[in-house]
């Protein structure tokens, strides 16, 4: 996939790709003003601002893009992809559901499509007893029959296992991950699900950032986002909801309500 | 795409078909750039200097229209002045530093003057000045540093990455690709870091210039070049060939006439030159058997110690000549350099041009004579063969790293696989650059990109140096002018009789050897020694159980041995022996003892001792009575095989062929003779089994053990 020059032009400035920790990126609202800015009173898209870059911040900014075009050529040919919000194919979900603060780049590999697909996220104890891990591993064979994917934040626990259990079942899964997208694709069995194409690793921080709290919370906001339905908390008693499929067990309740 | 005007939301769309025109950021400065560079050169040069053809062209191109620029212009034809004063004129503009990627990456003097005198600060980073990089990097951060010049290998290197680019404030301002042809598999040079570069400017912005140039690149590799640099790119073409230079080519039987014609000829010579050769080994015997002729010639090669001070002494004709191989290449500048011989025949035109332009740059006449013989053919036709490894080695490689689960070290690919070390280097950097696996640090880990080996691709490539090889054997006989034969294989739309070469105005140098110094050479060439290096440490593999150095007790002297295996006059006879008469002749007993006595092996070998091999029983120590009859010592054998291993040749590395040593050789130490001995074997190739053997005699109380072999094989080379 060739990379437009909005989309280089969106990382150069809401990323430090590429270059040092002195570069300072634009925060998420004020890319999101930006935009509207050149959308209503210019009719342009950020692309125009390599041109005319307009402020000096941006035009400051924008000299890092050679240094931000080798590092994204790098990652392609690793197989790694970038989702900006003005691609097509950026969810819908988190549009409607963050507005102006929704991630403007993430890093990603693995089929972009499962990220429109029908999600259930799945989120929950880093270290779940039986009664939790049944559970977890039931839902997750719950819809791989259903064809229903998996989103969890790649965290141990509950989120590992409800991919694990989701993929061994033939389905399909979403993992948004805190902790470094390049060690996550160092993995064996990551890398084989997502070559198999049943499985989407991405991240909206770099590629090699480390765990943090914020990174994490800010994860965990994206699983739930992303997904129709959420298991947000597994709490007891725990039992998958009569008629036994993620439809029925959805069926009339909104998100917020799923909470067992 | 464009849903653009449906504002629905908070998010406006981002995606855009359309560019609204606009002023470009230096927009401004069309015509001053003329100006500004006249000045610039004469300021750095003095008031009478002015462009060269095309010079100002280029110029103007990159700081002007940002231009992607490949040049196509002979080799002194003065491209660092272009790169400096873009350079310097793009960072006046406010750009960011020029990147120079480089095989060759010293600034020669000359250079750094004019760097200077423009105020051009160049830094180098490499392999070599590692512990200068924290220094470079603190310029770096500082914007003290114009112009970065880099190796290729550091494109694919995780701390350029990380620790580099982050540095280039603000960002890449221009982007220098020397050497040009080096990215092309067709060109003579192809250097897979250099593939690197397509996926660099693949990543790189409009707006950003780039400026490739080459000296040596025909239609075909210009355009893959240009294909590799994208859309957009413009290519400018000086004249190729030097008036200066003129060509002789003569074809000679072997290597004792080529020497015989040497050891007269070069001391006829004006100034100092090169004298290229193919293989190291071939640099050392030239270069000595010149010197026994009173020739001041040294030998140049990737392993010869203070290369910059060989250069020096030719540069300041300190030496009539270095015996080189192409590691005396791009880069070496020597405006007085009045000859250049090839001792054998390069691969291709390109080669041969790119080599012979190194004369004549600053002189009004200089001289290139091509000597050929009967084995260069072979050798090159061997390099082709091996030029990619196999699929197989390939698949094995890939598979190890795949398997893996957070990656593995180069040590522990080279221990899980059995391919020699030197092409597991070579797979390793051909997958680097496909991507199919990246570095981190030192550990080699899987990338998501699909990899297939790319056969047909590979027997292309394959195919077409077999063909410029050709091109080669019909050089040596052509009857047309041979500076015209060479600028049309360059596609060099100027190519015309020169007037001056061989052809044109008759052959300017002998081309019989003397009879009595062929001989001399033949002499020569069958009494150049050939030493056994012991191993001085233990493999690393896990298998191992010995590790670290090995001790000094236990390890054997420096032997010797009669021959290449299988090259011509006693290599040969070795070979047909082994592999059809199953008995070594008596002439090679013969031999065995003029080199012992020659040698004199000290403390003196009190008795003979042989390796063991189940496949022939009778070969090595039926040769090795008969050695120690001859020198008077008794033959003792002690070491035994036991088991079946596999022969030793087909262990590919030190790791696989260590352990296959190891399991097999035993050693009866009731009869050893705890005095200095001869340890006999028919070819070394590992030098395992004569370490192995070596270190079981020692630890029974052998005093000194040397190692003789009949003949080193390839692996040893």
């Amino acid at each position: 996939m060739k990379l437009t020059d909005d989309a280089l032009v969106a990382v150069c400035l809401c990323t430090r790709l590429g270059r040092g920790p002195h570069v300072v990126p634009l925060h998420v609202r004020e890319w999101t003003d930006l935009i509207l800015e050149l959308q209503r009173e210019h009719q342009t898209t950020p692309s125009s601002l390599i041109d005319n870059p307009r402020t000096e911040r941006i035009e400051d900014l924008l000299r890092g893009l050679a240094s931000v075009g080798l590092e994204l050529e790098r990652l392609r040919s690793n197989g790694v992809w970038v989702l900006t919000r003005g691609d097509e194919d950026y969810p819908r979900l988190w549009k409607r559901a963050l507005g102006a603060d929704a991630p403007p780049v993430l890093f990603g590999a693995g089929p972009r499509a499962a990220l429109t697909a029908k999600l259930v996220a799945i989120i929950g104890a880093r270290k779940p007893d039986e009664i939790e891990s049944e559970f977890v591993r039931a839902l997750g064979e719950l819809c791989a029959r259903d064809g229903w994917g998996a989103v969890a934040d790649g965290t141990p626990g509950v989120a590992r296992l409800a991919v694990e259990s989701t993929l061994s079942a033939g389905g399909f899964a979403v993992e948004i991950v805190a902790d470094s997208l390049e060690h996550a694709l160092a993995k064996k069995h990551t890398r084989e699900a997502i070559l198999a194409g049943s499985l989407t690793v991405l991240t909206p921080h770099l590629p090699d950032a480390p765990f943090s709290g914020t990174r994490g919370a800010e994860c965990a906001r994206l699983v739930e986002a992303l997904a129709l339905h959420s298991f947000s908390k597994i709490a007891r008693p725990l039992r998958l909801p009569p008629g036994d499929s993620i439809e029925s067990a959805f069926a009339d309740r909104g998100q917020a309500e799923f909470e067992l | 795409m464009s849903n653009r005007g449906s504002p629905s939301g908070p998010i406006p769309s981002e995606s855009s078909k359309a560019v609204a025109p606009s002023k470009t950021m230096c927009g401004s400065q069309k015509g001053i750039v003329k100006d500004q560079a006249l000045q610039l050169l004469q300021q750095a040069l003095g008031p009478d200097a002015a462009f060269r053809d095309g010079q100002l062209e280029a110029i103007e191109g990159v700081v002007e229209r940002k231009e992607r620029l490949l040049l196509v212009q002979r080799t002194g034809w003065g491209k660092s002045v272009v790169y400096f004063l873009a350079t310097r004129m793009l960072r006046d503009r406010g750009h960011g530093p020029a990147l120079l990627i480089s095989p060759l990456l010293s600034l020669i003097r000359d250079q750094q003057r004019f760097a200077d005198r423009l105020g051009v600060r160049a830094c180098r980073i490499d392999s070599s000045n590692r512990e200068e990089w924290p220094e470079i990097f603190e310029k770096l951060r500082a914007n003290e540093c114009d112009l970065l010049l880099v190796s290729p290998e550091r494109l694919s290197d995780s701390t350029f990455r990380d620790e580099v680019q982050p540095l280039l404030d603000p960002g890449i301002g221009l982007f220098i690709v020397d050497e040009a042809h080096c990215i092309s598999d067709w060109g003579h040079d192809f250097r897979p870091d250099y593939r690197r570069i397509r996926n660099v400017l693949a990543g790189l912005p409009r707006g950003v210039p780039v400026l490739a140039t080459t000296a040596t690149a025909n239609q075909r590799v210009v355009e893959d070049i240009a294909e590799q640099m994208g859309e957009a790119f413009v290519t400018q073409r000086g004249e190729l060939t030097r008036e200066s230079l003129r060509l002789q080519a003569i074809p000679l039987r072997d290597q004792a006439e080529r020497l015989a014609w040497l050891a007269r000829e070069v001391p006829r010579l004006k100034g100092s030159g090169i004298i290229y050769c193919i293989t190291k080994r071939d640099c050392e015997t030239v270069a000595s058997w010149l010197r026994q002729h009173g020739v001041d010639a040294r030998a140049y090669h990737a392993s010869s110690m203070n290369r910059e001070n060989l250069e020096d002494a030719l540069r300041e004709n300190r030496t009539k000549a270095l015996v080189a191989t192409i590691a005396l290449g791009m880069g070496f500048d020597k405006a007085d350099l009045t000859f250049v011989i090839h001792f054998q025949r390069p691969g291709s035109p390109v080669a041969y041009y790119q080599q012979v332009g190194r004369a004549g740059r600053g002189v009004p006449e200089a001289q290139a004579i091509l000597l050929a013989g009967m084995e260069d053919e072979q050798i090159h036709a061997y390099f082709i063969r091996k030029s990619f490894p196999s699929a197989a080695d390939f698949a094995s490689v890939l598979g190890v790293i795949e398997g893996s689960d957070a990656g593995l070290s180069r040590a522990r690919i080279q221990a899980a696989v059995n391919i020699p070390v030197k092409r597991v280097d070579q797979v390793l950097k051909l997958l680097l650059v496909d991507a199919a696996i990246e570095k981190r640090g030192t550990i080699y880990v899987r990338t998501l990109a699909p990899w297939e080996p790319d056969e047909a691709r590979w027997d292309a490539v394959k195919e077409r140096r077999v063909l410029e090889l050709g091109r080669m054997r019909e050089f040596l006989t052509t009857s047309e002018c041979l500076m015209e034969f060479i600028g049309r294989e360059l596609d060099d739309p100027n190519a015309r009789p020169c007037g001056v070469c061989a052809t044109c105005a008759g052959p300017f140098v002998e081309t019989e050897p003397d009879p009595a110094l062929v001989r001399a050479a033949a002499e020569f060439l069958n009494h150049t020694e050939l030493e056994i290096e012991p191993r001085k440490q233990w493999p690393m593999t896990e298998k191992c159980p010995v590790s670290g150095r090995i001790a000094q007790e236990d390890r054997a002297h420096v032997g010797r041995a009669l021959a290449h295996y299988g090259e011509a006059g006693l290599g040969e006879l070795i070979a047909r022996s082994k592999e059809s008469l199953g008995e070594f002749p008596d002439e090679l007993v013969e031999a065995a003892v003029v080199l012992i006595e020659r040698w004199s092996p000290d403390p003196k070998p009190e008795w003979v001792t042989c390796v063991q091999s189940h496949r022939h029983p009778e070969l090595v120590p039926g040769f090795a009575r008969r050695l120690a009859d001859r020198l008077g010592i008794p033959f003792v054998p002690v070491l035994e095989t036991i088991g079946e291993p596999p022969e030793q040749r087909t262990m590919q590395n030190s790791a696989h062929q260590f352990q296959n040593v190891y399991r097999s050789m035993q050693i009866d130490a009731g009869q050893i003779v705890p005095a200095p001995v001869l340890v006999v074997d028919d070819i070394v190739d590992s030098k395992w089994t004569m370490t192995m053997a070596a270190s079981l005699l020692g630890s029974c109380g052998c005093p000194a053990v040397f190692p003789f072999a009949l003949a080193l094989g390839g692996a040893s080379d």
